[in-house]
């Protein structure tokens, strides 16, 4: 940068940083699911926008200066009804980004331009659609398919051609539940993107040096679940730049590099959206947890390893007092867990210390395809979903004892807890001793023995989320609707294994 | 004349009626699977056009007996928004008749004590004194 200003330029930098993040976030409140464009929120952006090409022109950053000059244009248009070109301020955003990216790596080396942002829409450009409204559609279109499938049962055998064509009515109808199903998905990348200025700015701000990465960026995830990710993910990525991650001495002088690395990470597992949140930082202190969660009047002695660390999503204990003890892994995990469970999912935790601490978020993906294995308890037919490693085994009914409270089956030379399919389901007497059949269910690193009566079938089944007003259980993620119509309850390994000791 | 067009019903002895445009279909009782953790009027889980229903039994809910599903005359009435998550259990739809809006009448405090705020109005007719339900309420407020 060959400015009078380049002194400045890591607190342009930071600056443009969280000016884009602004950006971006007002950019997805732009437009309402009706079509509407909020007044308010544009004139945000504008300004925004603005702020940016002065500062960019001070620098002597003519490639941003045009990218953002376009970008005010295409706010012009937007204001005037053409609300298909917010997707292009969003690539503006990006653009300038990379460009920003580059400056810092080289060191200050003038960026070139890139190519410039069109304020045409794409040729394909997406239409707005009522988020509901596709749900709507996509339950219909799941009805028709399991309808179209029982219709072509009961003509079998009758007339060749008519079964051939409802074969093929079914097949098209599954093709259209799918492809709507698919419509939902957004990658997650979109949101991870967010963090990228949050992480330079807030590293800045401390003198730290930390680096973002970020992997299974295009795991595609169902829209619903971003606006629930974003606020839990915030809360730990701030905490890991606060707390977690050593100053570059400390790390240099732990034999680390001195930047440290915060990881965002996210894949599909049975059926539930995994996120994770990594760094390798000091990790988290056990002996502090155990010292602080005493205080707070919770029996502690013999847990093991891992349910210390889970003591840290208790109210009180990874509060703001408690920082500097437990390693500073910040304000409110338990407000975090609060966040995900109200949203049917989960938070599990894993530190080394000195390595690292990683938190997995999971939940359960809306209208997801869920895999699972069909089964019996008290008549009842529910779905235990697995991953394809682990299914279902046979086991002697008197070989369930109970240690320390907690029921287990023996397993090859050790011993696998389980818990009864009956007291998921609030049947009294669930001890399971009648049973015949386990089936593991894995959540994160913990596995847990399902007891169940029969072992039905395998099979992919359509998740829907149901209304809360009818409080179902948390031991259920939601619910499928069977072949024959019936509907049968998901269990959620996570949300089960909290319902039974560890 | 203003007029009212209601659906009439019968759960666990009580002579019910819900407004038509709460309605959105009246359909045979199929397989129910179980609501563990759900309130003691919620008695099961139906699918319905897609999306799954969860069965409210008008008499329980009511305070009253519950109802008789496997008798021929049972239905689920699938109501419609916002309360278009829920389908109520009945053992006899009485009919879907135009009624004359000033014979509703408040409902007596004894029947609000003794049924709840889903009550609300009532008309009387040869039959019976029929309590026109609230949708809304009689599915959120579900004890």
């Amino acid at each position: 940068v060959s400015s009078p200003f380049a002194h400045l330029l890591e607190d342009f930098l930071a600056d443009a940083g969280s000016t884009l993040e602004r950006i971006l976030e007002d950019a997805e409140a732009l437009v309402s699911p009706s079509g509407t464009v909020d007044g308010d929120v544009l004139l945000r952006i504008r300004r925004d926008i603005h702020t940016l090409k002065g500062n960019a022109s001070m620098m002597d950053l003519d490639a941003v200066v045009a990218v953002a000059h376009a970008m005010e244009d295409l706010c012009v248009r937007i204001e005037s009804g053409d609300t298909g070109l917010v997707g292009r301020i969003v690539e503006g955003c990006d653009q300038i980004v990379s460009m920003l990216g580059r400056l810092r790596d080289s060191g200050g080396a003038k960026p070139e331009p890139t190519r410039p942002i069109s304020n045409r829409p794409r040729v394909d450009e997406s239409v707005r659609v009522d988020f509901l409204a596709l749900e709507r559609l996509g339950n219909l279109a799941a009805e028709a398919t399991m309808l179209a499938r029982s219709v072509a049962g009961a003509m079998r055998g009758r007339d060749t051609q008519l079964e051939e064509d409802l074969s093929s009515l079914s097949t098209a109808l599954r093709v259209l539940r799918d492809r709507l199903a698919e419509m939902r998905l957004v990658p997650i990348g979109r949101l991870f993107r967010r963090f990228e200025p949050y992480v330079r700015e807030a590293a800045r701000v401390r003198d730290a040096d930390v680096r973002l990465s970020t992997s299974g960026s295009d795991t595609l995830i169902d829209k619903t679940l971003i606006d629930r990710l974003h606020e839990p993910l915030l809360h730990l990525v701030r905490n890991a730049i606060a707390h977690g991650v050593e100053t570059p001495s400390e790390r240099v002088a732990a034999g680390k590099p001195a930047h440290a690395t915060i990881a965002l990470g996210a894949r599909i597992s049975q059926g539930r959206a995994l996120v994770t949140v990594s760094d390798d930082g000091r990790g988290l202190q056990t002996a502090a947890i155990r010292a602080r969660a005493r205080l707070l009047g919770v029996d502690v002695e013999g847990l093991g390893g891992p349910d210390v660390l889970r003591l840290v999503f208790l109210p009180g204990l990874s509060t703001a007092a408690s920082v500097s003890e437990i390693a500073g892994r910040g304000v409110g995990l338990d407000a975090v867990r609060a966040a995900l469970t109200s949203a049917g999912g989960d938070i599990d935790v894993r530190s080394a210390e000195g390595f690292g601490t990683t938190f997995e978020l999971s939940l359960p993906v809306a209208a997801a395809v869920v895999r699972g294995i069909l089964v019996e308890v008290n008549g009842e037919t529910l779905v235990a979903p697995f991953d394809g490693l682990e299914t279902a085994r046979p086991f002697e009914p008197g070989s369930v004892k109970r240690i320390d409270g907690i029921d287990v089956v023996p397993e090859g030379a050790g011993l696998l807890p389980v818990i009864d399919g009956g007291s998921l389901l609030g049947d009294a007497d669930a001890r399971g001793t009648g049973r015949r059949m386990c089936v593991v269910l894995q959540a994160g690193q913990r596995r847990r023995g399902l007891l169940v009566d029969r072992v039905l079938e395998p099979g992919e089944f359509v998740l829907r989320r149901l209304d809360l007003r009818l409080q179902v259980s948390r031991s259920f993620g939601g619910v499928v609707v069977l072949g024959n119509g019936r509907v049968a309850l998901v269990v959620d390994p996570h949300a089960a294994m909290g319902a039974v000791p560890s | 004349v203003t007029l009212v067009r209601l659906v009439r019903f019968r759960a666990g002895d009580l002579a019910l009626a819900l407004g038509v445009e709460q309605v959105r279909e009246v359909v045979r009782v199929r397989d129910l699977a179980r609501v563990p953790g759900a309130p003691p009027a919620i008695v099961g889980l139906m699918s319905f056009r897609g999306s799954v229903l969860g069965i409210v039994d008008a008499g329980l809910r009511l305070g009253g007996r519950s109802c008789d599903r496997t008798s021929s005359g049972a239905r689920v009435l699938a109501l419609d928004h916002p309360a278009e998550s829920f389908g109520v259990l009945c053992e006899e739809v009485a009919g879907c008749d135009w009624i004359d809006a000033s014979k509703l009448a408040n409902p007596p405090v004894q029947l609000v004590e003794r049924h709840g705020s889903c009550v609300r109005s009532v008309f009387t007719d040869t039959a019976a004194q029929w309590l026109v339900l609230d949708a809304a309420r009689l599915v959120e407020a579900s004890p």
